[in-house]
């Protein structure tokens, strides 16, 4: 941002900002279609995103040393621009008498900070990139210009004699249970693809657009005025995407889009395609109750899927002497949830609580093995709890929002392939090679070996002030995510001590016209080699995920402006 | 022991007996003879700036088009009066709110247009009737901050005795017996430069749950409900909230549930309560001051300090059907003034103070409501100064066709802050009002959101 606007008294710079954006985003209007046709309701809207992001926080030579990090953090140094992205996400809504309809939305997006598309490794591996480039799938996210459709789906409603019935067929996503921050552990894990990518690398974007619509049926059904019952089965399967190996916001360079693994300066495995199941076999079916006699709702689900998120371990598939040739990411089969929600108002709290159990849920893995191509599998039992308010006005705030989670997971029994769980106590945890540990020593929780019982916590405190100058509204929301005490024994499901944190402001003008700033940063317990040539001690693993791991020297400041018509 | 004993089983006494004593036969009569079914004077006043009740409007003015969602004026060939100003207001200031003596002094350029006074409120027989039953068998409980479920169907104390039950008749104003629809309802906060923003647009659906006696499927702890989806801004596109009041918040607190564009599951919403401020509305409007009175009554002592003649607004058909905002009905510091209808009518007059050890940003509300239609009239608040905070105006209409007295527009300033907001404007789409009610399995929060958003 320039000097000068730093320096501008605060109202009369709002003042000239407002100035500005009145002949940007015209009346405050719905976007909403004159048909003729009072039954007839059409919709068309427009989100526009501006992300402007720099790296604040200094490249640690650590982990430029670490061959398994160092493409993500060697793309940006500290200072540059990691982000000036543009997003536009378009909806369109039709609507006939409340009885059809369709929804159509897509976005375009581009990012110019990855117009140069190289990929470089300071720790001197082969990156992860045939010709040290993008690739075109990797291109096309990160970079752009692109886009893609998302919600695309009709709908209708009618009576099933006095039961009011709404069906969706098309491409749409569904969120069930009563978990909001930590989707590892809810109800609603995997219920849907997540846009990985997009959510690090565009905040300020809406949930509706991290989570990926899919082909499916969806039922909901008012059975009773206090029994609902809605149910979905899918009819395509595609993956998460993951946040793309060589890009800023990824701590780990190996991901599944990525061309190849780097062992040596000349050697690399080469990525092939991910071991995904066919199109239909996910569903799922829930009942929702308002029980009167203790003022809640409570909710009871049942679902079966193969998991959108890959197993943590990698399966290499042949081999050349040592060292594998090829790779590749496989996705969990046949998972099986049953969960129980109840929700209440408890004083000024709006409280939700879920118990879920997983059969042959897929856990924390070393690798994969190749006679059954699958990953350690067992039974977990996950608990949330959440609650929310809005703030009082106090001497400090006018009003704003308090929400907090906790989260609980636990590993009933491994059910298949032990010898990859890695789990403390188990064969396949053994301690990141520190100097001094000898191979195969036992490791614990600070080598991201699972323990038995998991805890951890988010919570987000968004104070308000309204018309701090006219029209201007600011928000300072602040975030945490915190593992508090042992590590998930399903894959990628949290670990102890590790912390990711923000603290933002927004201005919003006239209720149209947003401006945010955001600093983040992560914190996550790790662990270094023996000085390399350079008397460097690379990063070579830790108590958490290396795309955690990896990205701990990442912390950025990012101005987005958002906008819609 | 025995002391203590005692002590408890005074306070539970406290608790669950009717706090006042009932209504007599004889005072009662007076609902057919002097006093109108609702417990206004019949007579006009002695002055004849007031007339006599005689039934309220029930006719059709020519243009009228029943269903279209607006009501025409019947009185638009009225011309005011009298014209109150800065100038002259120190005559009239007996029957002026503080919030409208604040505004005239403040402001050279504000009036208040003062047009005959046309008691046009009307009711439906079924109401009345039941009103009438009300006024020897209706009694709050809990000290005053719940009513007995057997006044349902009826205004609850046509001839209130103290204050909280004239809180009560403006929380159970008559609403209709069927839901109460809006297309295109809409939020205003005007900022302190005069600047006008639309905070929300929204469709809403309103169900008096009190009245609908004839209804097997509702609960009869139920007193209201009211729904809406938001159209703008584009962000909220798809939003959709409930709230539902119950008439003993103390067993059944508000219910509000919302539904977030993008995530498609409706959450329970946090308590939204005293006096925590409206942030949708900029933060002009607590909670508790939402339609004038809302939610439970237990933070404030009320006083019922009698009549009074006050000019409130009152059958505003033009200020809430022909002035379209923002053009005409917005000017920087204050509603327009030609868009408003002032009357003389008499108001209950409640004085409100805050209870010794409670917590609240306003020490004393005054509150004025029209004795022919308890929803109308004006409130002044208080800071923990003794300085006039917020007042608010809010006007009715007479929706003549359903015998049916609404309120409508309403407009609050915020003298801290020096803006004012301007609420439930509908000159876009007007009022429509359903001839059946919803089932219960329709007005339930996941039916109601496979019905109204996909978003």
């Amino acid at each position: 941002m320039s000097q000068t606007m730093k320096r501008a008294p605060k109202a009369l710079k709002l003042h000239a900002i407002a100035g500005a954006l009145a002949l940007l985003g015209g009346s405050a209007g719905a976007a909403e279609i004159d048909t003729g046709n009072p039954d007839l309701k059409i919709r068309w809207d427009n989100t526009i995103r501006y992300n402007l992001g720099a790296r604040v926080e200094k490249q640690d030579p650590r982990i430029l040393a670490g061959s398994a990090y160092d493409e993500g953090d060697s793309k940006f140094g500290k200072g540059k621009i990691v982000t000036n992205r543009f997003d536009l996400l378009s909806e369109f809504d039709l609507n006939y008498a409340g009885t059809f309809g369709t929804r159509l939305t897509a976005a375009g997006w581009y990012d110019d900070a990855y117009r140069n598309r190289d990929v470089t490794s300071p720790a001197g591996v082969a990156t992860s990139y045939f010709n040290n480039q993008y690739n075109s799938k990797v291109k096309r996210y990160i970079n752009g210009p692109s886009a893609e459709f998302l919600d695309a789906f009709a709908w209708a409603n009618f009576n099933a004699g006095d039961v009011p019935v709404n069906i969706k067929v098309g491409r749409h996503a569904l969120v069930w249970g009563e978990g909001v921050f930590i989707g590892a552990h809810a109800i609603s894990y995997s219920q849907a693809p997540t846009d990985g990518q997009k959510a690090v690398s565009s905040p300020g974007i809406e949930t509706k657009e991290v989570v990926l619509p899919l082909n499916q049926i969806s039922f909901k059904a008012q059975v009773t005025s206090d029994l609902t019952i809605a149910g979905q089965y899918f009819l395509e399967w595609k993956e998460t995407r993951a946040p793309n190996g060589g890009g800023f916001l990824t701590g780990a360079d190996t991901a599944p889009n990525v061309d190849q693994l780097g062992f040596t300066p000349t050697f690399a495995a080469i990525n092939q395609p991910g071991l995904k199941p066919k199109n239909t076999g996910n569903w799922g079916l829930m009942g929702r109750l308002n029980v009167e006699a203790i003022d809640s709702t409570l909710g009871l689900y049942y679902r079966e899927f193969t998991d959108y998120n890959p197993a943590n371990g990698l399966q290499f598939l042949t081999f050349a002497g040592p060292l594998p040739a090829t790779f590749r990411f496989i996705y969990p089969k046949n998972t099986k949830l049953i969960g129980l929600s109840l929700s209440k108002g408890i004083g000024p709290f709006s409280f939700g609580s879920e118990l879920s159990y997983r059969k042959n849920a897929a856990l924390n893995s070393s690798g994969v093995n190749n006679a059954n191509d699958d990953v350690a599998r067992g039974d977990t039992l996950h608990a949330i709890a959440t609650a929310s308010m809005l703030l009082p006005k106090t001497a400090v705030w006018e009003t704003g929002s308090l929400a907090f989670e906790f989260a609980y997971s636990r590993l009933q029994k491994v059910t298949t392939n032990p010898q990859l769980y890695k789990g403390v106590g188990y064969a396949a945890c053994t301690a990141v090679r520190t100097p001094g540990v000898a191979a195969g020593t036992p490791g614990n929780e600070s080598d991201a070996c699972s323990s038995k019982d998991f805890f951890q916590v988010a919570a987000s405190l968004a104070p308000q002030w309204l018309a701090v100058a006219p029209s201007w509204d600011l928000s300072v929301p602040i975030s945490i995510n915190y593992g508090i005490k042992g590590v998930a024994p399903t894959s990628s499901g949290g670990f102890e001590k590790l912390l990711s944190w923000s603290i933002g402001a927004n201005l919003t003008y006239q209720a149209k016209h947003e401006f945010s700033l955001r600093y983040a940063d992560i914190v996550a317990p790790s662990k270094y080699g023996a000085p390399n040539a350079n008397g460097v001690t690379p990063l070579i693993g830790g108590g958490a995920s290396g795309g955690s791991l990896g990205a701990t020297d990442r912390g950025w400041l990012v101005l987005t402006y958002r906008t819609a018509f | 022991m025995k002391i203590q004993h005692v002590l408890c089983a005074t306070a539970l006494a406290a608790l669950t007996a009717p706090a006042f004593a009932a209504v007599s036969a004889d005072e009662a009569k007076q609902l057919v003879t002097t006093l109108t079914e609702v417990g206004a004077i019949k007579a006009g006043n002695a002055e004849g700036t007031i007339p006599a009740y005689t039934g309220g409007y029930t006719g059709t003015p020519a243009g009228f088009k029943p269903d279209s969602g607006f009501w025409v004026d019947p009185f638009k060939d009225d011309k005011p009066i009298l014209r109150i100003d800065a100038k002259n207001m120190a005559q009239y200031a007996d029957k002026l709110s503080e919030g409208q003596k604040h505004l005239l002094k403040t402001y050279p350029e504000y009036y208040l247009d003062i047009y005959p006074s046309r008691r046009s409120a009307a009711y439906p027989d079924k109401l009345l009737k039941a009103t009438v039953r009300n006024a020897t068998t209706c009694k709050t409980l809990k000290g005053g901050i719940a009513v007995d479920v057997a006044c349902r169907g009826g205004l609850p104390f046509p001839i209130p005795k103290v204050g909280i039950e004239a809180m009560w008749n403006q929380i159970l104003h008559y609403a209709g017996e069927t839901p109460l629809t809006t297309s295109a309802s809409r939020s205003w906060v005007i900022d302190s430069a005069g600047k006008p923003t639309m905070t929300a647009e929204q469709r809403t659906l309103s169900d008096p749950v009190w009245f609908q006696v004839d209804l097997p499927d509702r609960d009869p702890n139920m007193m209201w409900r009211v729904m809406s989806v938001t159209k703008a801004p584009v962000r909220n596109v798809g939003a959709v909230t409930g709230i539902t009041d119950f008439i003993d918040p103390d067993t059944t607190p508000r219910k509000a549930w919302s539904y977030t564009p993008g995530q498609r599951r409706t959450r329970m919403a946090p308590e939204f309560a005293y006096d925590t401020p409206v942030a949708s509305q900029g933060a002009l409007t607590l909670f508790d001051e939402l339609f004038v009175v809302s939610g439970k009554l237990d933070r404030f002592d009320y006083k019922l300090a009698g009549k009074k003649e006050m000019y409130i607004p009152y059958n505003e058909y033009k200020g809430s059907f022909e002035c379209p905002t923002v053009e005409m009905a917005l000017k920087a510091k204050y509603a327009n003034p030609a868009c408003h209808r002032w009357e003389l009518h008499r108001v209950w007059v409640i004085e409100a103070t805050l209870k010794a050890g409670q917590r609240h940003a306003y020490s004393k509300r005054n509150y004025y409501f029209d004795e022919d239609m308890s929803a109308a009239g004006l409130y002044d608040a208080f800071d923990q100064n003794g300085q006039l905070y917020r007042s608010m105006f809010n006007g009715m209409v007479q929706l003549y066709d359903k015998k049916l007295p609404w309120s409508v527009r309403n407009v609050i300033y915020d003298f801290n802050k020096n803006e004012y907001g301007y609420f439930n404007d509908v000159n876009v789409g007007g009022h429509m009002i359903m001839t059946k009610a919803l089932s219960e399995r329709e007005m339930n929060a996941e039916a109601v959101v496979s019905r109204e958003s996909v978003r």
